[in-house]
């Protein structure tokens, strides 16, 4: 039995280890010295990240009226913070390739996540955030504990599934009380790992528990609701099989209207196939 | 209790907390069930939300469009009813998060016929 969510993550591949080229860029745009020439040169030097952005870019999620064909143009409208995140994203979602099928299927998790992170993008979206994209990104990671929880320790997360099949409660709920911890910790702390910010630890690792953050607490608070939204539209699985329960004060905080939730529903399903897509397109 | 939007009160509900205009008069008391007639009055003067006892709430809820077979919203309320039992019902976004996923899980039956 591991004693802590750090016992998991002995042997986790690094980021560096996919993309080089994420090393890189992250040392280069906190140096906050980065020109869009470096960064672009950088970026050109994966040719299949290099895609993806252009991709990404290119399409409904930002939904620009015409066609961004070279990285620097894509790095200037878009700006830099905003493509680091995108980098750290599709970095990250290449770094899993396979959990045992019984519990979920990894198209069916990626849907999940990343039909959250939508989700997420378009409420800070409707608060006038300024950086809608970290949201997206802390969505696409929050659930990334349980990836590492189903290939390390299947046995005890069959033992979570029966039990929570037999005394209802949410998965994360069966994880605390069967492994002693719940993959929200898993995820904080493979992020603590690899040294991605804080923000995006304190976010998944609160992303149930959105009252207990101490810094982020919106934004853990606005990627739980998301959470809640792709679980009511059923888009994709993550191993959770109900709609988790969300406190009247979390949604205040989040401050969006119930008037507010078919426009959500509607947003997420015309970019989602789309972005699904992106994540997994190498070829220009 | 649930806050309900009027465009989402259907007949049958219970009004749990006493509907009342900017002066303070009584529109509505606590305990009173919702007609087609009480809504328009609501409409009429201006009220946008209503707080519904949460049991009436979710019996009454407003189905989904007419256009889909009832038996299809019959088993689509069944499996939200599932979906949602670690949720919190007496909000009223859960309540719209219901209706919305109940929809769509009968349009996509309904579909696949």
């Amino acid at each position: 039995m591991p004693a802590s969510p750090r016992d998991l993550l002995d042997g986790t591949e690094k980021l560096s280890s996919v993309s080089a080229v994420y090393e890189r860029l992250n040392e280069v745009i906190f140096s906050q010295r980065a020109t869009v020439e470096q960064i672009s040169a950088i970026i050109m030097q994966d040719a299949g990240l290099s895609a993806r952005i252009l991709r990404i870019v290119n399409s409904a999620y930002f939904g620009f009226p015409k066609k961004i064909d070279t990285v620097s143009r894509a790095v200037i409208i878009v700006g830099t913070q905003q493509i680091h995140d995108l980098t750290t994203a599709t970095s990250i979602v290449r770094l899993f390739t396979k959990i045992p099928e019984r519990f979920v299927s990894m198209q069916s998790f990626w849907k999940h996540s990343v039909a959250c992170g939508l989700a997420a993008r378009v409420i800070a979206g409707l608060n006038r955030e300024s950086n809608v994209e970290r949201y997206f990104v802390a969505s696409l990671l929050h659930d990334v504990g349980r990836l590492i929880m189903f290939d390390k320790i299947p046995e005890l997360m069959d033992k979570t599934f029966y039990h929570v099949l037999e005394h209802p409660a949410p998965m994360f709920k069966g994880e605390q009380e069967i492994i002693g911890f719940d993959h929200a910790a898993v995820g904080g702390a493979l992020i603590d790992v690899w040294r991605l910010p804080d923000s995006l630890g304190e976010v998944v690792r609160y992303h149930h528990t959105p009252q207990f953050a101490k810094r982020y607490r919106l934004e853990a608070s606005v990627v739980h609701v998301a959470d809640a939204i792709a679980h009511a539209m059923q888009c994709g699985s993550s191993g959770e099989m109900n709609v988790p329960s969300i406190e009247e004060e979390t949604w205040t905080l989040v401050g969006i209207k119930p008037e507010f939730l078919p426009q959500i529903f509607e947003l997420v399903d015309r970019q989602l196939e789309g972005v699904l897509k992106m994540f997994h397109a190498d070829e220009p | 209790m649930a806050r309900i939007a009027l465009d989402r009160l259907a007949a049958g509900m219970i009004v749990d907390d006493a509907v009342t205009d900017l002066h303070g008069t009584i529109l509505m008391q606590k305990g009173s069930v919702i007609t087609q007639n009480g809504i328009k009055i609501l409409r009429m003067w201006g009220i946008s939300e209503v707080s519904i006892d949460s049991e009436s709430a979710a019996e009454h809820s407003v189905s989904p469009e007419p256009s889909v077979d009832p038996r299809f919203v019959e088993e689509a309320h069944r499996e939200v009813g599932v979906l949602f039992q670690h949720a919190n019902h007496g909000s009223a976004f859960t309540q719209e998060l219901m209706r919305l996923a109940t929809l769509r899980i009968a349009k996509a039956k309904s579909e696949r016929g």
